[in-house]
């Protein structure tokens, strides 16, 4: 199996032919923080888990991870036995070996997202004082050296949500905070991403590379006219107008992750000229004209909230993006998350792992059938 | 699934219990005696469900007294869910007609023979043997009943638990020497103390091996089932290399980098910690996307709330957003909990990993509580923290006793000078080469260097 983008869109070769992927895909988090493992298993069977997600109407599933949890040897916690008998005495990266066959067999595709270094919380930069770049990449190749062998994992989201310490324009120079087109190595996202993207490449150049938008880029590609400090961290690709990652392009794919009021309430929610009716104009901005104008792939790698039990323009904010996706064949997605515990979405599933939130769900369903029909 | 040529044993509920008892091995009798509602059914219960599950092997629950509807429903309710293994015919439950002597006796033992042997069940639980015992003298049930379980269980390798009554405020009972052929001995039992109970479990005997702790509390918990009072072994608090150091410019002068699993004492006399340090807490959790939890002995949730809106907004910050971050607020009145009870609280919040857990005003609980228990239990919940990789923010009003301070890694302390704040800081412990540094900051320049 060999991933490619063409004229923006994502297929599969098998055999020599090119087929048409839609990866219409969900979060299953958990490896990412201190259980080393996705989350759910203290309730239910991981398998079950897996066929609930298929059941539900998606083919591919992002899992975030943790430097820890893909060391051999460390051992999950969370998982109950009694529901997980054949994950007894596995380590979380053996864990997660099986979680990907077994999606596998049941047509699941997987994008394995290093989400944070520490397994606490995510970093700005790819490195910290006590980690480095290459201690980053060795840990992607590790990865893709065990796990590239998997025909459905489909690529590398190589870092989630570089982000800034510090406001504009203080965040452009402070040296801790993720840029894009500064012309500065130790903080240009884009150019790391090449980078790390062309070591990820060498073992499995099967895969594609996903790489996430910053929160803030240089002073120019800032410069816009709706609300420039109003972005979410890793939604921001202004800048790849100016300076696109130099990966090649069969390989490359853009992954914003955009959300609305649940996550946090920017200024723009507050202003009638743009919400609702003209949110399209804050992500063609943003990161929508990546495909729009310049014809590269986009994966939306993270959305979501918690539809109503939360900020009550959610519910608009959600039908509004899935109509902004549908309207530009965006068929690239990753909600966030099937975990009912993530503490400001919720989930697609009620607090018992089990019962699917069907009103998020119908809104999902209409970009699936969208996309299905293309 | 069957069990493999190298099984270690059975495990036991709660794996903290486990790591310090270790399994129970194959042909091993249990006797599991204690007060009634002191927890023995949830016991023995929550070994069978967990371990037929686990291992894919068959048990039996006999019970001479509640039916099986009965115990389904309140087993469900503590997570056990006995319908699971019994779809997986791995499970039955038997509900022992009335019958009294020696009839009932042959019945027992003539039921345990049929599913041991017979139908290869491995884990089974009589709950309870009283009336059996009752029934017979000391040499009878030496020669029927001790020869024929001891027999049962060693030929079959199979786990067997012995539910025995013990009456209210007894320690001990006629056992017509039933203590002499089980290879564990577990007394549950409850105390009230001060009105409230608590519940212990004695380890009298545990298959000859050295019993590193004889009295454990616990607490039977909603959706959880048996939760035991002991800390993570120490060697389960792991340093990694890859630590994220939590800070900000105007935190830096006084906690420095805060490493994750850090506990930060924050002790004031007057009370209720300064505006500053809400706002500290506030910062962090926008900054580094933290998820935070509240549990105050003293403010009620509606008045922390209104103290985080209002740092939020003193930092230009929309209140929601810093809610939305919240696992959880709560407020507990430590005169209507046992030490116990509050202690499995705050383990089950560390267990939601938040990355930051504040305790607020613990100065209540030496107000209620003896002062070496509160030091002990905080202790064992900053090594729950710990190996959590949880921060811990404990406000409280001083300095108590010479055991309090050892848990703190940073302890603040907040003086007052003509109405004013003074933040001093003292770092105790770090993985760093240890660094003691003790810094004053005026509260007014803290608060300041935020509002910049």
């Amino acid at each position: 199996m060999y991933y490619k983008v063409k004229n923006g869109e994502i297929y599969a070769e098998v055999r020599g032919v090119d087929q048409r992927l839609h990866l219409f895909g969900v979060s299953w988090f958990g490896f990412e923080g201190q259980a080393h493992v996705v989350h759910g298993l203290w309730v239910r069977n991981w398998v079950e888990l897996l066929e609930t997600i298929r059941a539900l109407g998606f083919n591919a599933i992002r899992i975030p991870f943790c430097t820890e949890a893909v060391k051999p040897g460390t051992a999950p916690s969370t998982i109950l036995y009694a529901f997980n008998p054949d994950l007894q005495n596995l380590d979380s990266l053996t864990v997660l070996e099986k979680i990907i066959v077994k999606a596998g067999e049941l047509g699941l595709y997987i994008i394995l997202n290093y989400h944070n270094i520490s397994c606490i919380a995510v970093e700005p930069l790819w490195y910290i004082d006590s980690f480095t770049e290459q201690d980053y990449i060795s840990i992607w190749v590790s990865v893709a050296q065990r796990l590239g062998k998997y025909p459905n994992v489909v690529g590398a989201d190589l870092k989630n949500e570089p982000h800034s310490v510090s406001p504009r324009p203080r965040c452009y120079t402070d040296s801790q905070s993720a840029t894009w087109g500064m012309g500065n190595p130790k903080t240009d996202w884009n150019l790391a991403a090449e980078r790390i993207g062309r070591a990820v490449l060498e073992v499995a150049p099967h895969w594609l590379i996903l790489v996430e938008g910053t929160q803030y880029t240089n002073p120019q590609s800032d410069d816009v006219p709706l609300y420039p400090d109003a972005v979410y961290w890793g939604e921001n690709l202004r800048a790849v107008r100016d300076y696109p990652v130099n990966l090649p392009k069969d390989k490359l794919v853009y992954s914003p992750h955009v959300y609305g009021p649940d996550i946090y309430v920017l200024p723009y929610f507050e202003d009638s000229d743009i919400f609702p009716d003209n949110l399209y104009k804050i992500w063609d901005q943003n990161w929508g004209y990546v495909k729009k104008q310049l014809g590269s792939a986009l994966v939306i790698g993270e959305f979501g909230g918690r539809y109503g039990s939360g900020d009550p323009r959610d519910v608009v904010w959600q039908q509004r993006f899935v109509d902004y996706l549908v309207e530009n064949d965006i068929c690239h997605f990753f909600y966030w998350a099937l975990n009912p515990n993530s503490v400001d979405t919720g989930g697609l599933l009620e607090d018992d792992w089990r019962t699917p939130k069907r009103d998020k769900l119908d809104n999902l369903m209409r970009l699936v059938k969208h996309c299905s029909s293309l | 699934m069957s069990i493999s040529q190298d099984f270690q044993g059975f495990a036991l509920p709660d794996s903290n219990l486990h790591n310090i008892l270790g399994p129970l091995p194959p042909s091993t009798t249990v006797l599991i005696l204690g007060h009634p509602g002191a927890g023995k059914s949830t016991f023995a219960a929550n070994i069978v469900f967990e371990n037929v599950l686990r291992f894919g092997v068959k048990g039996v629950y006999i019970s001479l007294a509640e039916d099986k509807e009965k115990f389904y429903s309140y087993m469900r309710r503590l997570g056990m869910d006995f319908t699971i293994p019994e779809s997986k015919g791995l499970f039955e439950y038997i509900h022992v007609p009335t019958l009294t002597g020696k009839d009932l006796i042959e019945l027992i033992i003539e039921r345990l023979s049929q599913k041991v042997v017979g139908e290869g069940v491995r884990i089974a639980v009589i709950d309870s043997v009283t009336p059996l015992l009752n029934a017979l003298t000391t040499e009878e049930a030496r020669s029927m009943l001790h020869a024929t379980l001891y027999s049962l269980t060693s030929a079959s390798k199979a786990l067997l638990m012995l539910i025995a009554d013990l009456p209210f405020a007894t320690e001990s009972t006629d056992l017509k020497g039933l203590e002499f052929i089980a290879d564990a001995v577990f007394v549950f039992k409850t105390k009230i103390e001060k009105g409230i109970i608590n519940r212990v479990v004695e380890v009298r005997k545990f298959r000859g091996k050295p019993i590193p702790l004889a009295e454990i509390p616990f607490t039977i918990e909603e959706g959880r089932s048996v939760r035991f009072l002991v800390p993570p072994l120490y060697s389960s608090i792991t340093l990694s290399k890859t630590l994220l150091e939590i800070t900000h410019r105007c935190i830096e002068p006084l906690w420095g980098s805060v490493e994750p699993s850090t506990h930060i004492g924050v002790v004031t006399k007057v009370g209720e910690i300064p505006f500053s340090i809400w706002v500290a807490i506030v910062r962090l959790t926008h900054d580094y996307k933290l998820k935070f939890s509240i549990i105050s002995f003293r403010n009620p949730p509606q008045k922390l709330q209104t103290i985080l809106e209002a740092a939020a907004k003193a930092i230009n910050i929309v209140p929601q957003n810093i809610l939305k971050r919240t696992l959880s607020i709560l407020s507990v009145n430590p005169a209507i909990l046992s030490p116990h009870q509050l202690m499995g609280m705050l383990v089950s919040e560390i267990e939601r990993l938040p990355n930051i857990l504040v305790i607020d005003r613990v100065d209540m609980l030496y107000l209620y509580y003896p002062s070496k228990l509160v030091d002990a239990m905080l202790h064992m919940i900053s090594t729950h923290a710990k190996a959590n990789k949880v921060i811990i923010i404990e406000t409280t009003g001083n300095i108590y006793t010479k055991h309090q301070t050892p848990r703190y890694d940073l302890l603040h302390y907040i003086t007052y000078r003509n109405g004013v704040a003074i933040h001093r800081v003292k770092r105790t412990l770090s993985v760093k080469p240890v660094v003691q540094h003790v810094h004053e900051l005026g509260d007014e320049a803290l608060l300041k260097c935020f509002l910049d």
